[in-house]
């Protein structure tokens, strides 16, 4: 995986969840029309802060790495 | 800007829950506010002016569907309406930028258009018999589209009316998408801006102008809403002299820090808008802390860091544009200097009136009378705080807004965060390193404020609030009598732009419709046509007589054309 695989779903993310919502919103339950749009922005900024982190730690656009725990471990040992 | 617009984002997508729980439209919202941070990811995560225009006319779209969400209530149609024209002229100017960029460079991808910037630097341009360098005009038509959607004078009018829409999209709008976009256009075109020393003065007087004059206007609003939407123009206008004064970090860190404690203020408006009942004059509150205190609390943290309180986000960010701005040697910073210090005390005084009369003194609603149907609380009626599905955001916001200043200039403003992106020619603009060299951390920085103008005129404005509005104070201001009704009229730029620039175009509308729609397609080319051939086709019927020697003798003489013509070849 590449950052660059990151930067194409962070928009998209909340592009599907408009989609969603706006095509089918009404025929769903309520928690639905919120649920899906707050998941979406809410992956957009997960993967918005990783590959910010990822920056700053000098990874390379379309340098490829491996999404794993270890590597999430790393992060949270360096915030705390 | 990716971190900000999704956390803002989010933040104000668990707000909407509870905000927009009752209304018919619900599901519709939610799929707009996340169309509107597609779009805005879109636009900043753009390496390419196409790429940049399509988030930027998405941003547009999506705002004029939200501030028009209540498409039922005539003054929301007139707003969303209104801001999308005024942003179209912005747009003009961009798209302008944009075809002169494609034709002069080739292509629309930025690091090729940087890369090439030295090449055509000497190139000029004649527009109107006058010789203008390239850059400059390109820079000009690309801060004209900034203009627009940063909302700079003479292009604001849109902003405090867009205040019509639901209070979740005002937060959106105001604190980290579409107003942030022009500050970021800017900034991420450094390299193009920092060769034109006409432009940068140019920014750098339209941003202090609209510094100044939109912070005075916050002081005789009543709407909560339109108190924090001048607010926001006022902000904007920092971000502008900071840009102009060539630091570009600056004004994307006082992005950063604006979008949290502006963010906190519009949903803290919104919570209070909640408890009133929908009653947004502040005229009409008064007290509320009592019943609302997470709201107040958070609201107060917002204010603080809005006025640039020692320690608080706002302070680093809006204490180094203003020193950046004293610091600096280009044409028109001095004037922008004074503009932002002064904007300091109406930032304060603002902030502490709507504060105050929200949240302080005796409770005015209990001696409003309504009608059955009219918004507000009725008579034995007690606000109460918002659900925790508001308050909640409102805490994680206020976090940021205190902390996130001290934790990020140091990496943002003097380190190298900005590194390839933004480019400042230190030769010419000394003041960003001489900005460098009297930085000396957070705290040393907080103490030497203690020294500096802007935080006692910031003390002088909420003593003076404090005055005005908790102690009742009877002060003379009969000298700025004759100003009022400029100020209440917005200085008279809807009028102006109502009078000549709406009527002027509804005239030349007129004439077209009348003399070249009416007169020229509809009368003489689609109707003259069909006469034409009428008239052809009256005179040509006269030769079917119905008699055969009638049309023997235009076959022979048929016949003889065509011999004499093969005779002749």
């Amino acid at each position: 995986m590449t950052i660059l695989n990151i930067l194409t779903v962070i928009p998209l993310a909340p592009l599907f969840a408009a989609c969603f919502v706006g095509l089918f919103g009404k025929k769903l339950p309520k928690y639905y029309s919120f649920g899906i749009p707050i998941l979406g922005v809410s992956i957009a900024f997960a993967l918005s802060m990783y590959s910010l982190y990822l920056t700053l730690y000098g990874f390379k656009l379309n340098e490829t790495f491996t999404l794993g725990l270890h590597q999430v471990a790393i992060y949270l040992k360096s915030v705390f | 800007m990716m971190v900000i617009v999704t956390f803002i984002s989010l933040m104000v997508h668990i707000y909407t829950i509870s905000y927009m729980k009752d209304d018919t439209g619900f599901s519709r919202f939610f799929s707009y506010i996340s169309l509107f941070t597609f779009a805005m990811l879109m636009l900043v995560m753009s390496n390419n002016f196409l790429q940049l225009f399509f988030g930027w006319e998405a941003v547009g779209l999506v705002s004029y569907l939200l501030i028009g969400f209540w498409y039922k209530k005539p003054r929301a149609i007139y707003a969303n309406l209104k801001a999308f024209l005024v942003n179209r002229v912005g747009d003009f100017g961009l798209i302008l930028g944009v075809a002169l960029i494609m034709f002069w460079f080739g292509t629309l991808d930025y690091q090729e258009v940087f890369n090439r910037l030295p090449a055509l630097l000497s190139q000029e341009v004649v527009l109107f018999n006058t010789s203008i360098s390239l850059v400059t005009l390109i820079g000009t038509c690309l801060f004209i589209g900034a203009m627009g959607k940063s909302a700079q004078v003479p292009l604001h009018v849109w902003l405090p009316d867009s205040m019509e829409g639901p209070t979740p999209i005002s937060a959106l709008i105001h604190a980290a998408t579409m107003v942030t976009a022009g500050i970021y256009l800017v900034a991420r075109m450094s390299p193009l801006f920092e060769l034109s020393d006409f432009v940068l003065s140019l920014v750098i007087v339209i941003g202090a102008i609209t510094a100044i004059s939109m912070g005075i206007l916050g002081i005789v609003q009543n709407d909560i809403k339109k108190i924090i939407a001048y607010s926001t123009l006022s902000q904007l206008g920092y971000m502008t002299v900071a840009l102009g004064v060539s630091a570009y970090s600056v004004a994307i860190f006082h992005l950063l820090t604006h979008a949290f404690f502006k963010a906190l203020l519009f949903l803290g408006a919104g919570s209070v808008i909640i408890g009133m009942h929908h009653d947004q004059d502040i005229t009409q509150m008064g007290g509320l802390k009592k019943y609302m205190p997470v709201t107040a609390l958070t609201f107060l943290i917002g204010s603080l860091s809005l006025i640039g309180t020692p320690l608080f986000s706002g302070f680093y960010s809006k204490e180094t544009i203003i020193e950046a701005a004293s610091l600096s040697s280009a044409w028109g910073a001095n004037f922008a200097y004074f503009a932002l210090v002064f904007g300091v005390f109406f930032t304060a005084l603002y902030s502490f009136r709507l504060y105050f009369l929200v949240f302080c003194g005796e409770e005015r609603w209990h001696t409003i009378r309504r009608k059955k149907n009219e918004h507000g609380l009725k008579s034995k009626e007690y606000p109460v705080e918002s659900s925790k599905i508001i308050t909640i955001p409102l805490v994680i916001l206020a976090i940021p807004s205190i902390f996130i200043g001290m934790l990020l200039i140091d990496p943002l403003v003097y380190g190298n965060f900005f590194d390839g992106n933004i480019m400042v020619d230190n030769k010419i603009h000394t003041n960003i390193d001489l900005l460098a060299s009297h930085y000396h951390g957070v705290w040393s920085m907080a103490v030497h404020s203690l020294f500096t103008l802007p935080l006692w005129f910031a003390i002088a404005g909420v003593l003076l609030a404090w005055a005005l509005f908790i102690k009742k104070m009877k002060i003379n201001f009969k000298f700025l009598n004759p100003f009022k009704s400029s100020l209440k009229n917005n200085y008279g730029f809807d009028d102006f732009n109502e009078k000549y620039i709406a009527k002027g175009i509804l005239k030349l509308g007129d004439f077209l419709s009348s003399k070249v729609d009416i007169k020229i397609i509809d009368d003489f080319l689609v109707n003259g046509s069909g006469r034409l051939v009428t008239y052809f086709a009256n005179k040509l019927k006269l030769i079917q007589s119905g008699y055969i020697y009638h049309y023997a003798f235009f076959m022979i003489i048929g016949l003889f054309l065509l011999i004499s013509f093969f005779v002749r070849t």
